[in-house]
């Protein structure tokens, strides 16, 4: 009988603290803003890149834990 | 003219599919609360976002925009994507015992599990008493559009009337069917009309690029890091980025859809979708907000919150406005009838059958609840006229004191020996610090600099967990949401 896959959840306990940490971005507070397209602050971008890589991870997690057994 | 007539097509349309809802629907209280727990994935993810968006996005989060700048969008955008693995720790465990074991609301289920009335009392009156600010923000965005958008032809209190009452009818009739169905329709049509909003302002005020130059040469603290004037420190920042995934599925009409999916895809897919939706349609609210600084520079105050009909009645054409207000009505009434539909099945569910008369019928329990769904709608008409403070401070206060229930579900799902008394004084001493931290009685260097929803969640988590280590529990939480 083969042996049930073993599905660690820290990996993936690091990977959301790890966004989670990127979105305390602290480091670059006090610096002037950048500016990107439509002269908006680039920092605006940078959460919109954030909330996609996100979605990304959930989408990874949801398939590896989330089995569809209804 | 060219506005009463798209108001009234719109307002009729969303009548006809109510009651188509309605047409739909059978006999049983799970059909008229959870819509036959067979919602499929597109109703699902429309309810869900359409719920979820309300008049905050649509007017607060613009007025805030407006007062504190580019930086409120960092929060907003992640603050509320991290909501999405909530609907996973809390969602899906919660979808599975609603399917095994018949739960219709929120108390219900926290009553069971931990086999308390008291605690299923205290989880009722919570959720009660904080969702309706939050209700009452709603109509509150509709006598200010409907205000704007006829030059004061409808005054603000027959504004937030009229809606009102159009939402009491539909979801009196149809229930959640109605509800989730009148939610896809009404989800479109806001997505939609926000675009097409952000594109006429920056098209008038010269193009976006330009006009937030001149913003920024005006009042660069919009464009700063931290906000207009520091608004936000390192520890209020990291306060707001968890807010949100606190209190979010703590709301009664979006723990209840929870119940609601077919299938355990239709849920799945809508917690993938959400952060994605989530980053592209707050970028419209906040811009909007910032460029209208260039056109109405000196509001204060609840004064911000009108920012989007105000640039809308100046640089668009009355249809197009007229258009577009009616996607803000849709993001109102979307969640208004939502959670006129959670508390009113609560009170019927929780209050009369589990109080009162075990042994209601179906057909009692619906009466009562659409009864209650009237009278909360009534209560929150009254607190709407009082117009207590800004959209924003309104829907933090509500976030918070509902946040406040979280370690007790968590508690309820994942932890066997989690007790009901450890979590009853939890709830009462997170709301009684709530309270303290809002009158100031308690001194607010005592938040440390945070908001006060941090220090209160962690005195409400360390009593449960305290409150617990001698206690077991009978019955068991359900298996890890992984099987």
């Amino acid at each position: 009988m083969p042996k049930p896959e073993k599905r660690s959840f820290a990996p993936w306990l690091l990977a959301f603290a790890g966004l989670f940490g990127l979105s305390l971005d602290f480091w670059w507070w006090d610096e002037p803003p950048a500016f990107a397209f439509l002269h908006v602050p680039l920092r605006v971008y940078y959460f919109t890149g954030l909330s996609l890589l996100f979605a990304g991870v959930m989408y990874a997690f949801t398939r590896r834990f989330w089995i569809d057994k209804d | 003219m060219i506005t009463a007539v798209i108001l009234i097509l719109y307002l009729v349309f969303t009548l006809v599919v109510g009651v188509a809802g309605y047409r739909f629907s059978r006999n049983t209280a799970d059909d008229y609360f959870l819509a036959g727990r067979g919602v499929g994935t597109v109703v699902l993810f429309f309810t869900l976002i359409a719920t979820n968006f309300s008049a905050f996005f649509f007017l607060g989060m613009a007025g805030e925009s407006y007062r504190i700048g580019y930086s409120y969008y960092g929060i907003m955008a992640f603050g509320t994507s991290l909501v999405s693995l909530m609907f996973y720790f809390v969602g899906f465990k919660v979808w599975k015992l609603g399917k095994a074991r018949g739960y219709i609301t929120p108390p219900e289920m926290i009553g069971d599990l931990f086999k308390s009335p008291a605690l299923k009392l205290l989880f009722l009156a919570v959720m009660i008493q904080f969702t309706l600010p939050y209700l009452a923000i709603q109509p509150i965005g509709a006598g200010i559009l409907l205000e704007r958008l006829t030059h004061g032809a409808i005054p603000f209190a027959w504004g937030a009337t009229l809606l009102t009452l159009l939402i009491v009818f539909y979801v009196s009739i149809g229930g959640m069917r109605s509800v989730a169905w009148t939610d896809v329709m009404q989800g479109v049509l806001m997505f939609t009309l926000m675009g097409v909003a952000v594109v006429v302002v920056g098209r008038a005020l010269g193009g976006i690029t330009e006009a937030n130059a001149q913003i920024y040469a005006k009042e660069p603290g919009l464009f700063a890091h931290n906000g207009l004037d520091g608004y936000f420190t390192p520890k209020r920042w990291f306060s707001y980025m968890l807010l949100w995934s606190f209190a979010v599925p703590m709301f009664p009409q979006m723990f209840m859809r929870f119940y609601i999916p077919g299938s355990v895809r239709a849920l799945k897919t809508t917690t993938v979708l959400y952060p994605i939706v989530v980053a592209i349609l707050f970028l419209a609210p906040v811009l909007l907000g910032v460029l209208g600084h260039l056109a109405f520079p000196d509001l204060h105050g609840p004064e911000a919150d009108q920012i989007v009909p105000m640039l809308l009645t100046a640089f668009a054409p009355e249809w197009l406005a007229a258009l577009v207000m009616v996607g803000a009505l849709a993001a109102m009434m979307s969640t208004m009838d939502s959670q006129l539909l959670a508390l009113g099945s609560m009170l019927s569910r929780d209050l009369y059958v589990g109080f009162f008369d075990a042994a209601a019928s179906t057909r009692a329990q619906v009466r009562v609840g659409r009864a209650a769904v009237a009278l909360i709608a009534g209560v929150g008409l009254a607190i709407a006229f009082t117009r207590p403070g800004t959209i924003f401070e309104m829907a933090t206060e509500a976030f918070t004191g509902l946040a406040i229930l979280l370690p007790t579900t968590v508690a309820g799902l994942y932890w066997k020996r989690a007790s009901a008394p450890a979590c009853i004084a939890s709830i009462l001493a997170g709301e009684a610090l709530l309270i303290g931290y809002h009158y100031e009685w308690i001194d607010p260097s005592w938040t440390f600099g945070f908001l006060p929803f941090l220090p209160i969640m962690i005195v409400c988590v360390g009593i449960i967990m305290l409150g617990s280590l001698r206690s077991k529990r009978t019955l068991s939480p359900v298996e890890a949401p992984s099987a």
